[in-house]
C-alpha cells in the first residue's frame, strides 16, 4: 500500500509533472525524466473519471502549464521569433523555459535570463547568433522600460549641492545597450510590419514579416542605444559611444567625474568638442528626467 | 592640463543640468511639453497599443497565438476553434506590440 | 447578508473586469459601470502605463483587486516581495476587499502560473487556513477566497470540495468569492450536482460572486473566460441570490474579448436576479441582519 503524500510532498510531485516537457505532439510525456511511466505517476495521487484517466486529468495542467508560458513568452519576443524562425523559436522557447521555469509571482518577468542564457547556448539561435543576441537584449529592454519604476529627477537644489565627489543615479526605466547590429531599426521596421499585418488581418504574426526578415541582410555596425518611456510611450534614443559609455559609468555608480572620463576612455575626440558635447547630453538627459539621485536598492542595477 | 579638462568637463556637465532642469521645470501646456520631449527623446515605439498584461485566471487551452492549433491530443478535440479567427488572443491581452 | 464585513459592508452592483481592449470606450464613453474588477497583478509593477490607466479608472470608477498568484493553498511561505507589492496597490486602489484563489500554483520558488487544485485533506485545511489569516492580517483588508475550476481530483482526498472550502473559510475567518461557473465546470468535471454546492456555502461569508462562460470540449470543460454565460449558470446564479441576498456580482470575459457593450450587457442580465431586492432600504436591512 502506497503512503499518502504529505501536501508539499503532493506539490513537489504534482509540480514535476506539471512542468515536465511536452512532446512534439504537444502531450504528456509517456515517462517522467526518471524513466518512469507517467500513467503510473498520475495514478498515484489522481483519480480518474469514467471519461478521463489520470494520465488524461494530469495532462491537462501539463499542457496548459506550457500553452500559458509559451504564449507569454512569445508575446514578449517576436522579433526573435522571426530571426530565428519560428521553428526554431519553439525549440528555443521550449530549452530556455525548460532550463528558466519561472521564479516570479508575475510572468512579466519570464524572459529575464533570456540573454545570458542564449549567449551560452549559441545552437538554439543557429546561424544569425550575434543578430539574435542583440534582438532579445532589445526586446527585453522594451519590457522593462515599459513599467520600471520613474522617480523623482533630480531638482535645481539638487543640482546645486552636486560636487566633485557626487553619484548621480539614472531612471530605472531607461535602459542602455551596446549592439553588434542596428537591431534598433530592424525591431521597429518587425514590430510595425507585425502591427499592420494583424489589424489588416486580424491575425497575429504574419508570415510575410517572418519571410522578409529571412530575405534581410544586415550588416554588422556597432550601435549603441537608450530605451527609456517618456509620456507612457516608449521611444529608442540613438547614442554615441561616449554617451553611452558615460551613461553606463554613471549607472554602475562611479562619480561624475570618473563618468565622464570614462565616456571618453579610448576615444580621441579633442577637449573643446568634449566640452561642448558633455553640456549637450547632460542638458538633454535632465530635460527628459533621466538623472536622479542614486538609487536604493531595488532599483540600483 | 588633465586636471583642467576633467574640471571643464565637470562644469559642462553641471551647466547642462542646470539648463536641462530648468527646461523641464518650466510651466508649459501639455502639448508643447509632450513636442519638447520628443525632441530629444529619440523614436517614439508606441504609446496606446503598448500595452499589455499577462495574467487572468481563464484556462488556456492550445491555441497558443501562433497561427494555429495542434489536434492530436484527445483533449483536443473539438478545439479547432482558433482557425479562422485569427489566432487566438492569450490572457485577456493583446500581444505586446512595443510598437 | 450581502453586504458584510467580508466585503467592508458595501453595497456594489454589477461590474465587469477591467480589460485594455475596453480602455478606450470607458475613457470616451464613461459607461455607467458599478464597479470594476482588476486583476492585482496586471498593476504590481513600479510604474509606466499600466498604473497612469489604473489611476484614470480609479478617478471614475470603484475598484476592487483579484489576484492570481497568491496561492493560498501551497504548503509553503508567501513570496515576501509579493506581499510587499500587493500591499502597496491595495494602498493605491484602496480596494475594500480583495479575493485570490483558493489553490495552489508554486513550490520551492517556481511558479506554475496556474490555479492547481488541492487535495480536501485536513493538512491542506489548515495550512491554507493559515496562509490566509497571515495574508489578510498582512494586508488589513478582509480577504475573499474563490473557489476554482478544476480537472483532476486526488486520491488522497477526505471531503468534497464544498466541505473543504467550509472548513477553510471557517478557520481562516475570511470571505467567499462564490465563482458559480467554476462550480458548473467542476461539477461536469467531477460528476457531482451543483446544486449541492451552491446550498452548502455559507450564506453569510460570500463577499462577491463571480459568472463566466466557458468551452465544452469532449470529455471535460475548460474555465476559459471567453463565451457568454450558459443558463445553467445563470441558475445557479439565481440560486445563490436567493441564499445570500444581493451580493456583488462580477462577468469575467478574459479571450476572444467582444466589445466593451457586448461584456457590459452580459453582465448586466445578472440584474434580472438583483433587482428585487436592490432599494437602499433594503440593503441597510441587509447590512443590519449581517452586523
Amino acid at each position: 500500500m502506497i503512503q499518502p503524500m504529505n501536501l508539499e510532498q503532493l506539490q513537489r510531485t504534482m509540480a514535476a509533472a506539471v512542468m515536465l516537457p511536452l512532446t512534439a505532439d504537444e502531450l504528456m510525456q509517456p515517462t517522467n525524466s526518471a524513466g518512469r511511466p507517467m500513467t503510473e505517476v498520475a495514478a498515484e495521487f489522481i483519480q480518474p473519471n469514467s471519461r478521463l484517466t489520470a494520465f488524461d486529468r494530469l495532462e491537462i495542467y501539463n499542457r496548459q502549464y506550457w500553452f500559458r508560458l509559451q504564449s507569454a513568452f512569445t508575446e514578449d519576443f517576436p522579433a526573435l521569433r522571426a530571426v530565428v524562425d519560428p521553428a526554431r523559436f519553439e525549440s528555443l522557447m521550449n530549452a530556455y523555459l525548460a532550463a528558466h521555469p519561472s521564479r516570479s509571482f508575475t510572468l512579466r518577468n519570464l524572459g529575464s535570463s533570456l540573454h545570458a542564457w542564449l549567449t551560452a547556448n549559441p545552437r538554439f539561435a543557429g546561424p544569425r547568433f550575434a543578430l539574435a543576441i542583440d534582438v532579445t537584449q532589445v526586446e527585453w529592454a522594451c519590457v522593462e522600460a515599459f513599467d520600471n519604476a520613474e522617480l523623482t529627477p533630480l531638482s535645481l537644489a539638487a543640482v546645486a549641492a552636486l560636487g566633485a565627489d557626487s553619484q548621480l543615479g539614472l531612471q530605472p526605466h531607461v535602459q542602455l545597450l551596446a549592439l553588434s547590429y542596428p537591431a534598433d531599426d530592424f525591431v521597429l521596421q518587425m514590430h510595425q510590419r507585425q502591427k499592420r499585418e494583424s489589424s489588416e488581418a486580424g491575425t497575429r504574426t504574419g508570415d510575410s514579416a517572418i519571410h522578409a526578415v529571412k530575405r534581410l541582410r544586415l550588416s554588422k555596425k556597432a550601435t549603441w542605444l537608450a530605451i527609456h518611456r517618456a509620456d507612457d510611450s516608449l521611444y529608442y534614443k540613438p547614442l554615441t559611444r561616449p554617451e553611452y559609455q558615460t551613461l553606463a559609468a554613471l549607472r554602475s555608480g562611479t562619480t561624475l567625474p570618473e563618468a565622464l572620463q570614462a565616456g571618453f576612455a579610448g576615444l580621441r575626440i579633442a577637449a573643446p568638442r568634449q566640452v561642448a558635447l558633455v553640456q549637450q547630453w547632460f542638458t538633454n538627459w535632465a530635460e527628459l528626467g533621466w538623472l536622479c539621485t542614486p538609487l536604493p536598492e531595488p532599483f540600483a542595477s | 592640463m588633465k586636471n583642467s579638462i576633467n574640471a571643464l568637463l565637470l562644469s559642462a556637465a553641471l551647466t547642462g543640468l542646470v539648463g536641462g532642469t530648468m527646461a523641464a521645470a518650466q510651466p508649459v501646456n501639455h502639448s508643447s511639453a509632450k513636442t519638447r520631449v520628443s525632441a530629444v527623446a529619440g523614436f517614439r515605439l508606441a504609446s496606446q497599443d503598448q500595452d499589455k498584461t499577462k495574467h487572468s485566471c481563464k484556462g488556456k487551452n492550445d491555441c497558443k497565438g501562433q497561427g494555429g492549433c495542434k489536434s492530436s491530443a484527445n483533449g483536443c478535440k473539438g478545439k479547432n476553434d482558433c482557425k479562422g479567427k485569427g489566432g487566438c488572443a492569450t490572457d485577456g491581452s493583446k500581444p505586446p506590440s512595443v510598437i | 447578508m450581502a453586504a458584510n464585513r467580508f466585503n467592508a459592508f458595501q453595497t456594489h452592483g454589477v461590474g465587469i473586469g477591467l480589460r485594455i481592449p475596453h480602455y478606450d470606450h470607458i475613457f470616451s464613453h464613461k459607461p455607467a459601470v458599478d464597479w470594476f474588477e482588476i486583476i492585482s497583478e496586471n498593476y504590481m509593477v513600479d510604474g509606466g502605463r499600466p498604473l497612469r490607466m489604473l489611476d484614470r479608472i480609479m478617478d471614475q470608477y470603484k475598484v476592487v483587486q483579484h489576484g492570481v498568484s497568491m496561492y493560498f493553498g501551497s504548503s509553503q511561505a508567501p513570496d515576501r516581495e509579493h506581499l510587499r507589492r500587493l500591499k502597496t496597490l491595495v494602498r493605491r486602489t484602496r480596494t475594500p476587499w480583495l479575493s485570490d484563489h483558493l489553490c495552489w500554483g508554486s513550490i520551492d520558488g517556481t511558479y506554475s502560473h496556474d490555479l492547481l487544485p488541492l487535495p480536501y485533506t485536513w493538512e491542506a485545511v489548515e495550512k491554507t487556513a493559515a496562509r490566509i489569516r497571515l495574508v489578510q492580517d498582512f494586508l488589513e483588508i478582509p480577504v475573499a477566497v474563490e473557489n476554482v475550476s478544476s480537472y483532476a481530483a486526488f486520491t488522497d482526498s477526505q471531503m468534497t470540495e464544498w466541505e473543504f472550502l467550509n472548513e477553510v473559510v471557517e478557520r481562516a475567518d475570511c470571505g467567499i468569492l462564490l465563482d458559480v461557473n467554476n462550480i458548473y465546470v467542476s461539477s461536469v468535471n467531477h460528476d457531482f450536482d451543483p446544486i449541492d454546492y451552491v446550498n452548502a456555502i455559507p450564506a453569510e461569508r460570500v463577499a462577491q460572486i463571480h459568472i463566466a462562460g466557458h468551452t465544452r470540449y469532449e470529455k471535460y470543460i475548460l474555465d476559459t473566460h471567453d463565451h457568454p454565460v450558459i443558463e445553467p449558470v445563470w441558475q445557479l446564479y439565481a440560486r445563490a441570490i436567493e441564499r445570500c441576498g444581493p451580493t456583488p456580482t462580477l462577468l469575467e470575459w478574459d479571450d476572444l474579448i467582444p466589445t466593451f457593450d457586448e461584456v457590459w450587457a452580459e453582465a448586466r442580465k445578472a440584474e434580472r436576479y438583483l433587482k428585487p431586492l436592490e432599494t437602499p432600504a433594503e440593503h441597510q436591512l441587509l447590512a443590519g441582519v449581517a452586523l
